[in-house]
């Protein structure tokens, strides 16, 4: 089956170990973080330590790790100039499109699990498992891996320097947007992704809800921002779908 | 069949393809121009990678854009030079043989036949990153023909490769083509279309200048006579015979004496005629060469015109 | 006698050379030409002075509100002038500039990845080195071009928004206290330096690592994006520390500086003298209280100089050495 073998390569491809090392060294730095805050501030609870170290460090790093993988399911083929190969092949463009998504958005989740599951260790040790966080943490980034993926993948497909504008959005928008007064912060994907952990430093206040980048409370259910992700990731990948059907991939000269 | 109706293409301000309409059948055909001359626009208008501004491009009867229908039949193996460095090359051609919709094994088996094909079943484990010029080649090839396609495009397929490489690759086409296989080659190398081929699609400044055999070209250029070089002993005596025959439109002799040049309006009715009068009158030839009859003065004969 | 055959294999120069500044300057000139030739380049120049923007809005409004009050209260445009006076005399102009400086970090390091990320990856990819290092410029001479090629345009590009800020309080409120530091000038000069000399350096050195600009990127990305989790980490604890103590912990004053930004926002602290609480003091909450403002304290003067030269000085060298000489064919 093309779809599984598009699934699969991708997803070889995606983990290959070279790609891996500044996400292992990102989750490793999240776990040394988790073990030296109580020698920081020994007054924080293991539930406050864990959501904060979550909120500043892995879930952003989700946005990060999403920009780069996304950019690399096409932009990547267009720069290396490589895409030529992949477009004269009995492959509907769609399907190819979409199964890279599937891998990158993948790996993506992994990465973020990866670090939430370091950053357990980091708080609880070996009772990592009886992190109540945990489960809903994974699940979030999950989400979080499919909806800022879909979102920079339409990027990547309609602008060339795409990697700058998704870090921007990363950490600029992400950063700020959650902070705006009134509902503002329902335009951002990361408040939905902190709705659906649901961390007690997200409803507001605390010096964690600083660092979670929610100042406001976050009034947005968990269902509401399943049903919005979900809807997003469909509109943006059919859109990205329809963009990358019809549009001509001629190799740039001037491809840096 | 590939068949370019009134196409035309356009990047912005620059026309790419004008106005061409040709048909491109089995065997082997070089498509040829100067740099810029619109060749690999009509190589990617053919391979679907885009779409004619203007006009009608049928492969199979079929459109070719983004048409998986088109691609199960058709290989391409582009100019760039651009791979996945960190894959082997049998990694690369496996990879693409998937995605030519072959199952694991069969992709396996295709790989290694392909690469045999190629000479490259024993570099083939090595990283492309430290590929020869001339060994990328040989594996963009590979790719190319990895589904038994029934319409291959090259795009300047011998650039970097030896002569005895280039030997073996045109070899290869040539087989490819005994085998009803519809070959289309661009090259801006005169010197490299004259061995392979003699059909043509000549392109300048994105229009079709001409299209077909090199010599029917060549003997409806009637601005500029045929030249004729023969070399003999006598060349007094060979002019004075061969002034007066009605093709013959100019006589002089070559520098050192031991040759004329001549230049001729039908060289087949004045080849006949020679070979008469050396008969006849006994007039000894040592050589016989036609210095323009071939692709570059053709070429250069239909630009300046 | 030499072979019929021409050598045409790339080799380092070693004829004469022309004086250092022609050897250089060419190749920063091609960089910083194509940086200005971005229009992103322009864009994000302006974002980075957006802050200033918005502080001449304040600006703007708070001029209005006096007059208002001042009509409000009947008494006339003098005790409005006196009012609006009142206001901007208790404004603390370094600590404004400090201020526009810290939320211009972004927007430096966009244009750094922008124009600097790809300028030795790109002619590693090209095999364009070669090229380079068989003319009459020495690995020295273009890796000072390229520097100066990602110095000169952040700096520029950091220059513009703060000395169009510093002309138009100097026109507008020299006379309530702006000229209050004499020096300030001078020291923003030297601030215009901070983010260009920092990025031009790691850029570089990043840059010098890969063959694909992309990647180049993508990694100083997770250096600056790590890096900053890891200082808002710290200034969290700095917060929940300052709520429950008097003065929270050195390290952790300290540590909210170990990064990108960080470095620079910290050197631009002792540049300034100030350390980053409200500059408008009638408004707003101070130190550490939630909801409202907090400021770390400046960090050990010694420490943060020898760090920022010390990783600019890493990643120099770091493209010293990956920056290899042709090797003559023999």
């Amino acid at each position: 089956m093309i779809e599984a073998y598009l699934f699969t390569s991708s997803l070889k491809e995606f983990l290959r170990f070279r790609r891996l090392i500044p996400w292992l060294i990102l989750g490793f730095g999240g776990m040394g973080l988790a073990l030296i805050w109580p020698n920081l501030n020994p007054n924080t609870t293991p539930v406050d330590q864990y959501s904060i170290v979550t909120s500043t460090l892995v879930f952003h790093v989700l946005a990060l790790a999403a920009a780069i993988f996304t950019t690399a399911i096409i932009s990547q083929e267009v720069e290396q100039r490589t895409i030529v190969y992949i477009l004269t092949r009995p492959v509907p463009r769609w399907k190819l499109l979409f199964m890279r998504y599937l891998a990158a958005s993948t790996v993506v989740a992994l990465v973020g699990a990866f670090g939430a599951v370091l950053v357990s260790v980091g708080v609880y040790k070996g009772g990592f498992l009886s992190n109540e966080l945990l489960v809903k943490d994974i699940i979030a980034m999950a989400v979080g891996a499919f909806s800022y993926c879909a979102l920079f993948l339409l990027v990547s497909l309609l602008i060339n320097r795409a990697m700058i504008v998704c870090l921007l959005f990363a950490f600029g928008w992400e950063t700020i947007v959650p902070n705006m007064p009134g509902e503002m912060y329902r335009l951002s994907v990361y408040s939905h992704v902190m709705a659906i952990a649901e961390h007690p430093t997200s409803t507001g206040g605390g010096a964690g809800s600083v660092a979670s980048g929610l100042l406001n409370t976050n009034a947005i259910s968990a269902g509401t921002a399943y049903a919005t992700m979900f809807v997003m990731s469909a509109i943006l990948l059919a859109i990205s779908a329809v963009w990358f059907t019809t549009f001509e991939y001629v190799p740039r000269e001037d491809a840096e | 069949m590939i068949q370019l109706e009134r196409c035309s293409r356009w990047y912005g301000q620059v026309i790419g393809l004008n106005d061409v309409t040709c048909t491109i059948g089995p065997g082997l055909t070089a498509l040829l121009g100067m740099n810029g001359a619109g060749k690999s626009t009509m190589m990617r208008l053919i391979t679907g990678q885009i779409r004619p501004t203007t006009g009608k491009i049928e492969v199979f009867g079929m459109e070719p854009f983004s048409n998986s229908q088109v691609y199960r039949r058709l290989g391409y193996c582009p100019e760039i030079d651009n791979f996945y460095e960190h894959m082997t090359g049998r990694q690369f051609v496996y990879h693409l043989a998937r995605l030519a919709e072959f199952t694991g094994p069969d992709a396996s088996k295709r790989t290694e036949e392909v690469l045999e094909m190629v000479g490259m079943s024993d570099r083939a484990g090595r990283k492309i990153a430290g590929y020869s010029k001339g060994m990328r080649q040989r594996i963009k090839l590979a790719q190319a023909m990895l589904h038994n396609p029934e319409i291959v495009l090259l795009d300047e397929p011998l650039n970097g490769l030896d002569p005895v490489g280039r030997h073996e690759y045109i070899q290869l086409l040539h087989q490819l083509a005994e085998q009803g296989k519809i070959i289309l080659v661009s090259s801006h190398i005169l010197y490299e279309v004259e061995q392979m081929t003699s059909a043509l699609l000549l392109l300048h400044r994105g229009r079709l200048l001409a299209t077909g055999d090199l010599m029917v070209i060549r003997s409806l250029i009637d601005k500029h006579p045929h030249q004729i070089r023969i070399e003999t002993s006598e060349p007094r005596k060979a002019a004075s015979l061969l002034a007066g025959l009605p093709n013959v439109v100019s006589l002089s002799f070559a520098p050192g004496g031991e040759a004329l040049q001549i230049e001729v309006r039908d060289p087949n009715a004045f080849y006949d005629s020679l070979t008469e009068i050396s008969l006849k009158e006994g007039l000894a030839l040592h050589g016989l060469s036609s210095p323009d009859n071939n692709l570059e003065s053709v070429f250069k004969y239909l630009v300046e015109a | 006698m030499s072979s019929p055959i021409a050598d045409l294999s790339y080799r380092n120069y070693d004829g004469p050379l022309q004086p250092p500044i022609s050897r250089w300057l060419p190749i920063a000139k091609m960089s910083i030409r194509a940086a200005f030739k971005k229009k992103s380049f322009w864009v994000l120049t302006m974002l980075s002075g957006s802050w200033y923007v918005i502080l001449m809005i304040i600006f703007y409004f708070v001029d209005l509100q006096a007059s208002a009050i001042s009509g409000a209260t009947g008494q006339g445009i003098q005790n409005a002038d006196a009012a609006s006076k009142a206001i901007f005399a208790r404004v603390d102009w370094n600590e404004l500039f400090l201020h526009a400086f810290s939320r211009g970090q972004l927007w430096f390091f966009l244009l750094a990845l922008l124009i600097g990320i790809g300028q030795i990856a790109n002619d590693n990819r090209a095999n364009a080195l070669l090229v380079y290092l068989s003319k009459p410029c020495t690995k020295v001479d273009y890796l000072i071009g390229k520097w100066m090629g990602i110095f000169i345009p952040v700096a520029i590009a950091t220059a513009i928004p703060t000395l169009f800020f510093y002309a138009y309080c100097f026109m507008s409120y020299r006379s309530v206290g702006f000229l209050h530091d004499p020096w300030l000038i001078l020291k923003l000069f030297v601030l215009i330096l901070v983010p260009a000399f920092f990025h031009a350096s790691v850029a570089l050195g990043i840059s010098s690592m890969f063959k694909q600009g992309r990647l180049a990127g993508a990694t100083y990305a997770g250096i600056f994006f790590f890096s900053y989790f890891f200082t808002t980490a710290m200034g969290v604890i700095h917060m929940q520390l300052s709520r429950g103590q008097e003065s929270g912990s050195r390290l952790v004053d300290n540590a909210y500086y170990f990064s990108v930004d960080g470095l620079q926002i910290g050197l631009a602290k002792h540049i300034l003298g100030r350390i980053g609480e409200q500059p408008f003091p009638a408004v707003g909450i101070r130190n550490g209280q939630m909801g409202g403002f907090f400021a770390v304290p400046a960090p050990n003067g010694l420490l943060i100089s020898a760090l920022y030269f010390g990783v600019c000085a890493i990643f120099l060298l770091i493209a010293y050495t990956r920056v290899r000489a042709v090797e003559v064919v023999g």
